[in-house]
């Protein structure tokens, strides 16, 4: 028999699920020694080990994992940046009178995390936000957040639209669905800007740009009926306008609507009482720049690499009293005067999550992640303890359970005025997951950040079209943007 | 030159409670502290759900499941180089280690293959629907699932629910498609095959056949140290499971005929539009590649070296890959399981491969010093 090495790199494989959108697709995540990759959960119902683009590369995120901590651009000690984050929320919380300070959490954050971070804010006489507060805010009764059909609705439905969507592209699951639906004979219809492969399932397609997106809905909701389903992206860059003019053309057909989701478990936000603030990412980014917002908590939302107009966000964020940073993945562009928290990867954290179909699903990791680092911060201040992980649990399953017994129908809402946006104020409107997350496609990794400006010169490529919240920019497949990758060879 | 026995545990639990009176557990328990890594799958919740696990003491090995029909992980993954390692698998997984072991990615003296035989596996997401609309059961009634004399079987706690697999299979249920044209039930690749043809009914023991000296080696060790018992098989199930196997290996050649001759007999023009029909979904996403247990290039991959100006990467990066494939795609599916669009990849590629098979006699995992025709460049004239 042969020797035992000295040395044993150990092998652990954990049960996770995907942060790349709110539908939570199964995966294995192997540690083996320092390296990371995954592995197919076949069993998974969600999505039956199938995974997308950024599945496949989640090893890549998860190894960009933060291992510094920094104070104000200097590199320091774990301990070191707890309690300088402390300090600043301590001077932030003696100082703050009527400033507001704001909690904003995207989304790839646990129920537990999230609310250990709502009693967290609750403390300082914070806000918290989910960059989705503004359809909860102002376009009351929309089920956003509450349909539980699962995506059993999209194979039984016999007519589908798609609003500025491209399934094969974003979600990729979804697009099996719609197979499906189409086998079984459902009529799939797509409006909007062009998507891959949508000849293959869609018997109408109705190309338009973004700013016409809301019209052609309005002509169309005549051949709507209890029998049709909308699908469409509800992020935080999404139409408010379209957002309620479908609510309500369900409402007047009893049509109904799936809304598919960008972040982990941006679906609990509403259902953990998370988002108190009701305003949207512009909104915030407007009070920051304005000094309305002071003091800023941003957890596991990579906005300096993500958001749009980068460098508006940067701005935004110097001129804040206080900015802690509580993050996985290291970020490439930080403004000098934050505090970097470096928090655990999201495989690595236990607790639950709610995906898009409504199910409450656990992870299979064993570390608390933001209750932990967020006890610790506390310990700095005389504020109320954050409570055990176990009555978090607790606590997020009876809100989960409480929320999926409260029946939200489809009722008339007002619909905000379209294209209203002028000046300086443009926001991208993205229909890709990939990229609003800041990685994963090869072509956004070829050019990287020259990507946004080097597009908007290439009219061909990006449709900039001044929409209620900004510009498109999609239509990532490699042939269509040969040019450009050609471009940065 | 093999030899065959019946084994079972020495400890009453695994014996008891163990598949087939858990000679496996008890073998790789016996392993532990010899090899680096001791690797097998544990079930994590119903018979439908589990995961890979590194063995480190004999607290580990209860709840193991090296048989687990539906769980359909590529084993041999698994495996790392330079890491001594003893691990359970699947025919395919051996004959895909073996591929390894051509490629340098295995050595061969690393591992101990601990081979399991197979009649074929399960989808489980199909498999719990079909539970439920074929059986009446729900995934946590069942404890233990079996395919047996061309039945698929499924126990309770008190009962057994059996439905014929040709039955299924037509409706859409039963095993994955590269499993039904599979023709390596028994892993004769491995240093030992472990499996229940071949058994007396209702008796709780293992058939083991032992292919190599390692494998010899292992189980008399396991003997000596009281882990296992092993005895001497009767003739007459000997010849069963020799009957089993001829049996399974026939059905599988009718799925074949059924599944490629079809496509096999179109015209080439044809045949060239079914494949670029079939592959015309792909989004390009790469999951075939990563769940591939023969295709281990890395960055450098040819499959992936496309012109940028080219306008028809995905269907390069697909012809590529078929014809890669075509003298080691060992048929496990996993490609196909992991579409996230639906295209039965592993069908396309069993289709060249058989193609090539059929050509050159050439059959891939079957020996790590088989050269591939290619390679040594002595195809057959004409070909």
């Amino acid at each position: 028999m042969s020797h035992r090495c000295q040395e044993v790199i150990s092998l652990k494989v954990i049960d996770s699920h995907c942060p790349g959108c709110s539908i939570l697709c199964g995966l294995h995540i192997i540690e083996d020694g320092d390296e990371i990759d995954i592995d197919f959960q076949k069993y998974c119902p969600i999505n039956s080990g199938k995974l997308c683009k950024f599945g496949i590369d989640l090893p890549a995120i998860y190894k960009n994992c933060v291992e510094t901590c920094m104070v104000d651009g200097e590199l320091v000690c774990k301990d070191e940046c707890i309690s300088a984050a402390s300090r600043a929320l301590k001077s932030w919380s003696s100082r703050s009178k009527g400033k507001n300070g704001l909690v904003l959490c995207l989304g790839d954050a646990t129920n537990e995390e999230l609310l250990s971070l709502k009693d967290f804010a609750n403390a300082l006489g914070m806000k918290c936000s989910s960059g989705l507060g503004h359809f909860v805010g102002n376009i009351t009764n929309v089920p956003l957040f509450h349909d539980f059909t699962g995506f059993d609705i999209i194979e039984n439905s016999k007519n589908i639209i798609l609003i500025s969507l491209d399934p094969y592209y974003q979600y990729p699951l979804v697009a099996r669905k719609l197979q499906m639906a189409k086998e079984r004979g459902s009529c799939i219809s797509s409006i909007g800007p062009e998507g891959s492969h949508l000849e293959t399932i869609c018997e109408n397609i109705d190309l338009c740009r973004p700013n016409e997106v809301l019209k052609r809905l309005r002509e169309l909701s005549q051949h709507v009926d209890r029998f049709s389903l909308f699908i469409t992206q509800l992020g935080i860059y999404a139409d408010p306008s379209i957002v309620a003019e479908i609510n309500n053309i369900c409402s007047r057909t009893s049509s109904r609507v799936k809304y598919l989701k960008d972040y982990a478990n941006s679906e609990a936000s509403l259902a953990m009482g998370f988002d108190n603030y009701g305003k949207s990412i512009d909104e915030i980014v407007s009070e920051m720049e304005s000094g309305v917002i002071t003091a800023l908590i941003l957890v596991e939302s990579p906005l300096f690499d993500t958001y749009l107009d980068n460098d508006r966000f940067m701005k935004a964020c110097e001129k804040l009293d206080t900015l802690v940073v509580i993050q996985s993945s290291m970020p490439k562009n930080l403004p000098s005067n934050a505090v970097l928290v470096p928090l655990e990867a999201f495989y690595r954290r236990k607790g639950t999550l709610i995906n898009v179909c409504g199910r409450f699903i656990s992870m299979g990791g064993d570390l608390e992640g933001t209750p932990d680092v967020l006890r610790k911060i506390m310990a700095g201040l005389s504020s109320a303890p954050i409570g055990s992980f176990l009555d978090l649990t607790k606590r997020s399953r009876e809100a989960y359970d409480s929320w999926s017994a409260n029946n939200i129908g489809y009722e008339i809402v007002s619909v905000p005025e379209h294209n209203a946006l002028e000046g300086e104020n443009i926001h991208l409107y993205v229909t890709n997951p990939y990229l609003l997350r800041g990685m994963g496609h090869q072509l956004v990794k070829r050019v990287g950040d020259r990507l946004y400006p080097e597009m908007l010169k290439k009219e061909r490529y990006v449709v900039k079209q001044r929409v209620a919240d900004g510009v498109v920019l999609s239509y990532q497949r490699d042939r269509r943007f040969k040019g450009i990758m050609g471009l940065y060879e | 030159m093999s030899e065959c026995f019946w084994g079972w545990s020495m400890r009453e639990d695994l014996r008891k409670n163990g598949e087939s009176g858990g000679f496996v557990s008890s073998l790789i328990e016996s392993l532990i502290g010899d090899y680096d890594r001791v690797i097998s799958v544990r079930k994590t919740g119903t018979v439908f759900e589990g995961k890979v696990v590194d063995l480190k003491d004999s607290s580990d090995v209860k709840g193991i499941q090296g048989a687990l029909h539906s769980l359909c992980i590529n084993m041999s993954a698994y495996i790392k180089k330079g890491m001594r390692t003893a691990i359970v698998l699947k025919p395919c997984d051996a004959k895909a280690v073996i591929e390894n072991m051509k490629r340098n990615h295995v050595d061969r003296g690393d591992v101990l293959l601990i081979g399991l035989n197979c009649g074929g596996t399960l989808s489980p997401v199909n498999t719990m629907k079909m539970l439920d609309v074929e059986y009446e059961l729900r995934p946590d009634e069942v404890v233990k699932e079996e395919i047996s004399k061309g039945n698929l079987i499924f126990f309770t706690e008190d009962n057994e629910f059996s439905k014929s697999i040709d039955e299924l299979e037509e409706s859409g249920y039963g095993r994955r498609e590269s499993c039904r044209y599979c023709n390596y039930k028994i892993p004769s690749v491995c240093d030992i095959a472990c499996g229940n043809w071949g058994t007396p009914a209702g008796g709780k023991v293992t058939f083991v056949e032992i292919f190599t000296q390692k494998g010899e080696q292992a189980v008399r060790s396991a003997v000596e140290m009281g882990f296992v018992s092993v005895e001497a098989p009767s003739e007459k199930l000997v010849m069963v499971r020799s009957k089993i196997n001829s049996s399974m290996k026939k059905l599988a050649r009718s799925w074949k005929g059924k599944v490629l001759d079809p496509i096999m007999e179109l015209s080439p023009i044809d045949r060239l539009n079914y494949i670029t029909n079939t592959l015309s979904p792909c989004i390009g996403c790469y999951a075939c590649r990563k769940a591939c247990p023969v295709c281990n290039c890395t960055g450098d991959c040819k499959c992936l070296q496309m012109d940028p100006d080219d306008v028809l990467p995905i269907p390069q990066y697909h012809a590529v890959r078929l014809l890669h494939l075509m003298e080691s795609c060992i048929g496990c599916g996993n490609c196909t399981d992991v579409c996230p669009v639906d295209i039965p990849l592993a069908r396309l590629h069993q289709l060249f491969a058989k193609a090539y098979e059929d050509r050159t006699g050439y059959k891939p995992g079957m020996s790590a010093d088989d050269v591939p025709p290619l390679s040594r460049g002595d195809i057959p004239e004409g070909h």
